[in-house]
């Protein structure tokens, strides 16, 4: 099979007649140790592997986080994986996996994140910059918030799955992962076999792919090693409700604590933030996502004095990958929410406020924030008519002396925010991208790339930018994917970043072969590698996307039940090279956070048992602010600032003096109950560090 | 037990157990690779089939009542203009979806292109609704139907004013 016939398929559809299934058994215990574990009679075909069946190494080590391929003796979250059954019939297979008896001694679980020893720390980040104590003792208005974020599934349209062949010595993996090298090196690790032995195939990617990071490692891992017992090709794929509850495509619950300090002219003096993550048992990001969320807290406003403390807290449940919106969007949410709390205690325009407080240092900067501010906010003024509805709206309520109303409340939000450049991989030492451009000599452009985008919009993009630069139509350049059986790079696939990372690549390579087009003789082949960056470029506001948004609410005066009526989002990306796509790209992003944000808990532990939420009818309205600056990534900022901005509007109205009757005080309540649960947000105090001792 | 039906366009007759899901058949007997398994309870809607003419849940349809009818899948859409419409709506949005709904998607669309009238909005939107993919926005898709259902209405048009 030819890897472009690959590429259009799925793990379902390599299944052939002699393949061989397997299913996982996992842990009915959140931690606990193994006694026993006593397997059903099988027939030939079938059979188990446990741990002491792996040949090699046992463990997938990224960073610092070491995580086992099969449970050991210890188990540390519910649904993690203890063995492997594999056999040619699945439903057979499904009932002798209910046959098994496990016997866990069960330990006490940590499933608490709120409040932690230090030894459930996984990370943890504290920025300090000036004097946060004094500052707040001399401050003359103080605030102070507490925000509990829900935990959420990453929804991605195909369930973890993974394709093994077996040949003599020779083992091809059918997957789907943005890190094939991860999956190559522990492999041959696991099994000890050479890695000229292995072949990575990458199966078909779907656009929604934040969580194929990791945890592709370890299906593959349990793949390869039921092929490996059975010598079978075996097809393992994840049920949606397998993927659901153990897998860790999940945002973490984050609790967030943001107290600030104002002198009275209404300048922002301190900020004391405490945000912690539960990212479960292991969770190889945790650094970089409290990295992300300080550097949001501390970048975009003016704050003389500031503390951050943040820890990515450990529990007993399923381990975390990497999500969309790595730390941004709690940061993002926490702070417009505090900014506007402030402009509200000041009785002052939420918009003047933050112009007043916007950032205005110059570390070498060529664009002024408040430019962008102003830009920005002046476009999403005009288009959403903000002014004019937040006054309408502290009207009404200002007339609202009674506070018995029966008409339905309308309010309005703002929020500003940014999203950083390729944050992930700055710190990820083995994340690599390479790309080879050959000027042939009947002057074809060959590009050759470790990972050739399914999207045809991308391939857009690199033609324009490489026939650009040489002077060549776009018939003359060849896009291929470097030979698979080469060295494997690890590579991001659909993501923006991706595109816009090998765009600059190409275009660096493109001017390299110009240099020397006419001094050497052809074919002019040039490699480039994305190197790691040693410094972090996501201080400086030119490598930033910005953006602001505004959210418009009903909320019905006979139920209280909140609606969004209306949500603008301007965006200041550079040059924006395909205007349709990104607007598509937001459109999807906005309409995946405001279904978010109407998700009601699932109690029953079922991913299809509540309806999910659709975001239709919402008149959405993005626009762009264009410059000639170099593209910027697009794909985290509504994750920040839509939920901030519908925030910020729901604060509006909950604002309104309610007089005390009891039936106002049913209806206060309620509106409390209501707008808490539908908005899965809650009001929250107190985090406090335990002490060991 | 013995199942006659048509697929798209042709006669088939197998042998499956009559408590079979008709995905199953499809997929594993007739080797129709375009439907996907996912939640098996018509939710997630990646296993939308033609059935007589009206978008069906085959992971809810047990092998037996297949008998006798007619079934239209991705690759009998393929065949048709409908097809053609509905690929030249999406490079005109220039949206793409992923192959896990992009059956069910095209299947949807058909659909409402084929109707006797033009749809009103709700019904279109209750249409669209059956897919729970988040591969694609719903408004980039509700926007596909419309310019699908304009330009096959303009075709119309054309042929009548000849």
């Amino acid at each position: 099979m030819k890897i472009s016939d690959i590429r259009n398929l799925s793990v379902e559809n390599l299944i052939s007649s002699d393949c061989y299934y397997a299913i996982i058994i996992r842990s009915p215990a959140a931690c606990g140790t193994i006694m026993s574990i006593e397997f059903p009679h099988m027939p030939r075909d079938y059979r188990f592997i446990t741990y002491d069946d792996i040949p090699g190494n046992s463990t997938i080590i990224i960073g610092t986080s070491k995580i086992p391929i099969l449970a050991d003796r210890t188990v540390w979250y519910e649904g993690q994986p203890i063995a492997i059954l594999t056999g040619p019939d699945r439903a057979k297979l499904i009932a002798f996996a209910n046959n098994v008896k496990l016997t866990i001694e069960p330990n006490l679980p940590e499933m608490e994140f709120k409040t932690f020893s230090h030894r459930q720390l996984l990370a943890n980040d504290i920025v300090v910059q000036g004097n946060p104590d004094i500052a707040f003792l001399q401050s003359a208005l103080q605030t102070e918030q507490s925000l509990y974020l829900t935990p959420a599934y990453s929804f991605h349209p195909d369930t973890y799955a993974a394709y093994c062949t077996y040949n003599y010595d020779k083992m091809d993996i059918y997957i789907t992962s943005q890190w094939p090298a991860l999956i190559h090196k522990t492999i041959c690790e696991m099994l000890k076999i050479k890695p000229e032995n292995l072949v990575i195939k990458k199966l078909y990617s779907a656009p929604s792919f934040s969580s194929k990071i990791w945890y592709p490692a370890i299906v593959a891992c349990h793949t390869a090693l039921a092929t490996f017992y059975s010598k079978h090709p075996v097809a393992m794929i994840y049920s949606r409700n397998e993927d659901f509850l153990y897998s860790p495509a999940h945002y973490p619950q984050s609790l967030i604590s943001m107290k600030a300090g104002m002198d009275e002219q209404g300048s922002l003096q301190v900020i004391d933030a405490v945000f912690c993550a539960d990212f479960g048992w292991q969770a190889p990001s945790s650094a970089t996502i409290l990295n992300q969320f300080n550097a949001i807290i501390k970048d975009i406003y003016n704050i003389p004095h500031v503390r951050i403390q943040s820890f990515g807290v450990q529990t007993n449940t399923p381990p975390h990958d990497s999500f969309t919106a790595l730390g941004t969007s709690q940061a993002i949410i926490a702070l417009e929410k505090t900014m506007d709390t402030c402009a509200s205690l000041l009785r002052m325009d939420p918009i003047q406020f933050r112009k007043k407080n916007i950032s205005t240092a110059k570390k070498g900067y060529n664009t002024s924030l408040i430019a962008i501010f102003n830009e920005i906010t002046e476009k999403i003024i005009l288009l959403s008519d903000f002014n004019r509805k937040y006054a309408s709206c502290k009207l009404v309520k200002a007339r609202q002396t009674t506070g018995f109303y029966t008409s339905n409340q309308r309010s309005i939000g703002f929020a500003f925010g940014c999203q950083n450049q390729l944050s992930y991989f700055h710190q990820l030492d083995f994340v690599r991208h390479s790309i080879i451009v050959t000027l042939e000599k009947n002057l074809d452009l060959t590009i050759l790339l470790p990972y050739v985008p399914d999207n045809p919009e991308s391939l857009e993009i690199f033609k324009s930018t490489a026939a650009e630069i040489m002077g060549l139509s776009k018939s003359a350049i060849k896009i291929a994917e470097k030979d698979a059986h080469g060295k494997i790079e690890n590579f991001i696939t659909s993501s923006g970043s991706t595109v816009l990372l090998i765009n600059d690549l190409i275009k660096k390579a493109c001017i390299d072969i110009q240099k020397k087009r006419f001094r050497e003789t052809l074919p002019i082949s040039i490699t480039k590698l994305y190197k790691q960056q040693k410094e972090n470029k996501n201080s400086n506001i030119s490598q930033k996307t910005w953006g602001a948004a505004v959210v418009e609410l009903e909320c019905s005066g006979i139920s209280l039940q909140p609606s969004i009526t209306g949500i603008w989002l301007v965006v200041n990306a550079g040059k924006i090279l395909n205007k349709e796509k990104a607007r598509n790209s937001l459109l999807l992003d906005i309409e995946t956070v405001v279904s978010k944000l109407y998700l009601p808990l699932q109690a029953d532990q079922q991913y299809y048992s509540v309806k999910q939420p659709v975001a239709k009818n919402i008149p959405i309205t993005i626009d762009f602010i264009e410059s000639s600056a170099e593209p910027k990534n697009i794909g985290e900022l509504a994750y920040g600032l839509i939920p901030a901005a519908a925030l910020n509007a729901l604060q509006l109205i909950t604002d309104t003096p309610i007089t005390n009757d009891s039936f106002i005080d049913y209806r206060e309540s309620m509106l409390k109950t209501n707008l808490n649960d539908v908005f899965s947000f809650s009001v929250e105090k107190d985090i406090t560090p335990k002490d060991d001792q | 037990m013995t199942i006659n039906f048509i697929l798209n366009g042709e006669d088939i007759s197998i042998s499956a157990h009559a408590q079979e899901k008709a995905l199953i058949v499809l997929k594993q007997f007739c080797g129709i690779a375009s439907l996907h398994t996912d939640c098996t309870s018509g939710n997630c809607g990646k296993c939308i089939i033609l059935l007589n003419g009206y978008p069906s849940n085959s992971c809810l349809i047990p092998a037996f009542k297949l008998r006798g009818t007619e079934i239209i899948t991705l690759e009998g859409i393929k065949q048709t203009s409908n097809y053609a419409l509905i690929t030249d709506s999406i490079l005109e949005h220039h949206a793409s979806w992923c192959i896990f709904c992009e059956s069910s998607r095209i299947l949807l669309l058909s659909y409402i292109l084929d109707m006797p009238i033009r749809p009103e909005t709700h019904l279109i939107d209750s249409i669209l609704s059956s897919i729970h993919c988040k591969c694609l926005s719903d408004t980039v898709f509700r926007e596909i139907a419309y310019t699908a259902l304009e330009k096959k209405e303009g075709r119309i048009n054309r042929y009548a004013n000849r």
